[in-house]
This record gives C-alpha cells, structure tokens and sequence, in this order.
C-alpha cells in the first residue's frame, strides 16, 4: 500500500515539472509513468492521476473508444505461483513458461506469435489479496477429480481438448485475457449514448451490451458468451454477464476445473487512468464451484497503430482433425505392430 | 364470348387486382410511414436494433419450388436471371448437386454454411436468424447470431485493406441521404450466396444499401459483381423487418457447438465421447 501511495506521488511531482510542456506531452508522459507503475510494482492503477482530464464522449459517458491491447500480459498466470516468482520480461521467458505447463494443443512455431516486451507483472488476482484463488466447494472438488479421472490422453477425443483450440470461444472475462495465446490480443470499444460495443480480435467475437437497464433473459437461455448488461458507476463502465452456460471456462484455458454454471455472475469493471491504459478488472461470483468471488486485474494499453484482422479460427482450424486423426493412426501402428510380433513387450 | 372479349376481360381483372394491390400497398406505406425511422444525434437514421430478413433466399436466391426441408420461394434477384458466364453456371450447377449430397461420416456438404463456416455477404443478413445493428458516429456495427459473425463497418471516410481476404469482407459505409451504403471488397472465393451453389470469386464486390421505409422496416438492395463469375453486374433486393417482440436481443446459434459431435466423433475414442 506504502509503495502505491509513493508511485502516486512520483506521477503527480513528475506532472508538476512538466507544467510548462504542451497539454499532450504532460498526458503522454503520465500515461509512461503509469505504465512505469505497472511495471515497477506489478499493480494496475486503481485511480487516474490527479488532475487527469478525462475524455467524454459527446453525450458525456467516458471516453473508451479506440484501439487497445494487453499482449504484454501474455503468459501471466492468474494466480500467484508458488515457490519463486519468476517475472516475464522476455518473449522467451513467456515461451519457457508455457512450454513448461505443456503448451496449448496445436500451438505453432515462436515465430508465429507477437512480440511485445512484457510488463513484469507476476500475477492477475487481487482479491484474495495472499494471490490464491479461493477453495473450492466441495461439489467443485468432487467434479473436478471426476474430470481428471476421466481426462484420458490429451489426444484421445475432441473433448479433451480446450474449447479454445477447438475455436468455440475463450468465454468471458478469459476472452480480455491473453493467458497463453500468443496473439490477437487487440480489443476495440466502440460507444453510442445506449451501448458498450467490445470487438475481440481472438475468435472474431464482438458483444454489444447494453445500458439501458433491460432484465437479463430468462435462466433456460444459456450461452458462451453469456448476457451483457452494463451501466457507468462514476467514471467506471461496470458490465454484469450471466446466462453463461456450462461449457465455458472463466479465463480460456488459463484454468483448469469446472468453469461457468447457472449461476455465474461476471462483474467487469472498465476504468481509463491514462490517454494510454484503461484499469480492467473482473469479478468471478460462482458459488458453486468457488467459496468467495475472486478478481483479477489486468491493463489494456492504447494502441491506435494496432489493426483488427478477421480471426477465421473455426474455419482455419487443421489442428483438431490432424491431432485426432494423428494419434488413431499411431495407435493403429502400435497394435499392428504387438501383433505382428507375439511375445513383444510393447 | 368472343376469345378477344374474354380476353379483354380477363386483363381487366388482372389490371382491377393489380391496381387494387397498389392501393393497399400504398395504404399500408402511408400508414408505415406515420412512424418514420429514429434519428441518431447527428441526424442519420438510426439503424439500433435487432433486424431479420423474412425471405426464403438462404435456401435459393431464385424462384424455386418447394423440396424437403426447403420452404418454396419467390426470388430476390432482380429480373430472376444471375448473368453467370458459361462456365460459371457450370459450376454453380455442379455445386447444387453437390450441396445435396452430405458426407456419410459428417453429414457436412459442399455448402461451406453445413461446416459452420461464417457465412459471408450478403448472405449472413438473410439467413433465418436475427443480426443486430448498432450505429456509432464512425462506425456501424452488425452482429449476426448466427455462427457468432460480426462486421465492424466504420463510417468514419477510411478506405479498404488492400491485399487481404475474407470470410465476411472488408466493409467501408457512408451515408447517401438516408441510406446507408456499404462498399464490401476483400472477399476470400470460399463462401456461397445460398444453399442452392450460387457463388462468387475473391473479386466480389458488393455495394449494399440500407434504406429505412418505416421505423420497423429497411430495404436492403445488393449490387453484386464479379467479373471473373459474371458477365455483368447484378442486383437483389428484399426487405428487413425489425424484431418486435417485448425484450427481443441478439441471442447466439453456435453452430460448431453443434456439428462438433458430427466432426470429430469417429477420430475420437468411444470412452471419451459425449459430455
């Protein structure tokens, strides 16, 4: 808390020094500053500098709209890890890391993935404040040895792989979170007086939540992206999704274990601290898998120089079959081969 | 009776109805009219809203009788003829046939909708479920329940990407009037217009135009041309009605969530299938 404070203060006298400078120069450096504070401390800002001019909008909402990403957040677990602490300041460090926990299914060449220096940060959550995602209930516990139990090979069915690598989605809020997919993570937020609109450039999703209070639909409507209803609390865009159905993991395949559920609640909360960062947190209340909501958060940095492209993963998508049909084939090879050799100890 | 006087008659009862039909349907505009399209801040209409096309067009663009599973259907070209080269027809022809015959494994066909592909233009606009319109200053955004599709189409003078394809397009909007016009070039040659094997090369161009008749209703008119696929440039027109039920939102149609089973099922072991 002590150091927070501090960063503050350093943010604020480096303003004061440069009063004399044009208004962008000061915002710029603001914004480098904060990112410094990121980077520095591992903490997402929570309030904008003082004396922070807040874009609006026409008709007085916050300002959003634009280019943001959070590449620099690839390969940041959620939780804070056990034992040492490693920071990722590399790419490599990034690739390390993810080929240690095995790697997504299909997961290309490095050459393949965007480079962005890393921001240092250790860990998502901030509630727990220890950095450990809470217990699960006891229902969770009992289907999640359940799953592990039944997980058979990771090649043994489609189903054993991640909805992600099967291009279904990377649910909500994992959809905001890089996790370790090494690219697209590009977000535009587009705003009218009535509508939040988020374009993901992962898996092609957009949401258009609305502001205007409507009820959520009934509870037999479920579904993988789940019901986005929004509205500003002060200068926050908070953003309330149920319906979430339950396929969906919470952060793509940055967690394991039971994910969405009837009732899942998912607070998104979106606060600009700078020109350059917007403060993105999330809520997770799902009592029945884990005992106490838990919340991570994450920067999204400005970035008017990054472009959408249409993300055609389904329809790209050799992984699947090849990984499937690959292990029936070498299968087929083994068995041929026991046979053709009686007595064989294969 | 003379045959020249039933003739005559005949016409005249046909020009009778018709002209009855012209009134009713300037009634029914007249009184469409009275609710004319909202405006947005800056004057545009403002298309906000959950639309739908009521056409049979997803299964065949053309006249076409009724077959199993397949509602008949009047056309929504105009002059019901598409200009294919020769052999293009050929080959529009030859995917017909093969968009009837599903793989025995899969059940998938040579439509490329059947793999829950993105459907591309124009036929993700009518395709019988819902796509949500949401218009900012700079850019109108549509969101297709179908297959999770969406377009972010800016309105903001920024021209095309050049050099890339894709499965929707790239789509630039500006508006004439009141109708929003949409210029949609970066097509990949690997979408279709309907079920019935009408298709298109990368060179496609679309120009497609919004246009509100009435607060719940748009006209939605396509230019279509492609001159590695047809000898001249052509046009369909249909209308969109607004979603009017209390409450109607965009929900989702998953498709791969669906043909997923079908896809995967027999590269799978047994004891891992099913959920």
């Amino acid at each position: 808390m002590k150091w927070r404070m501090s960063v503050v203060a350093v943010v604020a006298v480096s303003a004061t020094l440069c009063f004399q400078m044009s208004r962008s120069s000061v915002t710029l450096l603001a914004a480098q500053s904060n990112a410094a504070a990121t980077l520095a401390t591992g903490v997402v800002p929570t309030s904008p500098d003082p004396g922070y001019k807040l874009p609006r909008t026409a008709w007085g909402h916050p300002d959003l709209q634009g280019m943001w990403e959070n590449s620099e957040e690839i390969g940041i677990p959620i939780e804070k890890p056990r034992g040492e602490v490693r920071k990722l300041v590399t790419q490599d460090d990034a690739f390390d890391e993810a080929d240690k926990r095995g790697g997504p299914t299909g997961a290309g060449p490095r050459w393949w993935y965007e480079t962005k220096p890393f921001n240092g940060r250790t860990y998502q959550l901030i509630d727990p404040p220890d950095g450990r995602l809470p217990p699960l209930t006891p229902w969770a516990t009992e289907k999640q040895a359940e799953a592990r139990k039944n997980r058979g090979g990771p090649a043994d069915s489609y189903l054993s792989m991640g909805v992600a690598t099967r291009c279904l989605t990377r649910g909500i809020p994992g959809s905001m979170v890089p996790g370790y997919f090494m690219y697209n993570a590009g977000y535009r937020f587009i705003q009218t007086p009535t509508q939040v609109i988020i374009q993901y450039e992962m898996i092609h999703d957009v949401r258009i939540i609305p502001l205007d209070g409507r009820p959520h639909p009934g509870p037999n409507i479920r579904t993988w992206f789940g019901d986005a209803r929004g509205h500003w609390e002060g200068n926050t865009l908070v953003v309330e999704t149920t319906n979430l159905n339950d396929s969906t993991p919470l952060l793509g395949s940055g967690l394991s274990g039971p994910g969405t559920n009837e009732q899942t609640r998912v607070i998104e909360r979106f606060t600009r601290i700078t020109d350059g960062l917007i403060r993105f947190e999330a809520t997770i209340d799902n009592p029945k898998v884990f005992t106490k909501p838990w919340t991570i958060a994450i920067p999204l940095k400005r970035d008017d120089s990054y472009q959408i492209f249409e993300y055609a993963c389904h329809e790209g998508n050799k992984g699947v079959v090849t990984v499937l049909s690959g292990a029936r084939e070498e299968e087929k090879t083994e068995k041929a081969a026991r046979s053709g050799r009686p007595g064989s100890t294969r | 009776m003379s045959r020249l006087t039933s003739a005559v008659l005949a016409l005249s009862v046909a020009v009778a109805a018709l002209a009855g039909f012209g009134i009713g349907s300037a009634r029914a505009h007249a009184d469409a009219a009275l609710v004319p399209m909202p405006r947005a801040v800056d004057g545009k209409p403002d298309l906000t809203g959950l639309w739908q096309a009521l056409s049979t067009a997803e299964w065949n663009i053309q006249d076409h009788p009724a077959s199993a599973g397949v509602p008949a259907g009047q056309g929504v070209v105009d002059g019901g003829e598409i200009p294919y080269q020769e052999w293009a027809l050929k080959q529009k022809q030859e995917n017909e046939k093969n968009s009837r015959i599903p793989d025995p494994v899969t059940a998938v066909t040579a439509d490329p909708v059947s793999k829950c592909y993105m459907p591309g233009l124009p036929r993700a606009t009518y395709m019988p479920y819902p796509f949500e319109i949401a218009q900012a200053d700079k850019a109108v955004v549509m969101a297709y329940e179908f297959a999770r599709t969406s377009r972010v189409i800016p309105t903001d003078g920024t021209k095309h990407d050049e050099g890339v394809e894709n499965w929707m397009g790239d789509s630039r909007g500006h508006w004439e009037g009141d109708t929003l016009v949409v210029d949609v070039t970066g097509f990949n040659a690997d979408t279709w217009f309907d079920e019935a094997g009408n298709f298109h090369s990368e060179a496609l161009h679309l120009v497609e135009r919004f246009t509100p008749t009435s607060r719940d209703h748009l006209r939605y008119d396509v230019t279509v041309e492609d001159p590695k696929v047809f000898t001249r440039p052509w046009k369909m027109s249909m209308p969109l009605y607004r979603r009017l039920e209390p409450h109607a939102q965009l929900l989702e149609y998953h498709c791969l969530e669906f043909l997923e089973p079908r896809l995967y099922s027999h590269l799978s072991k047994p004891a891992a299938k099913g959920k």
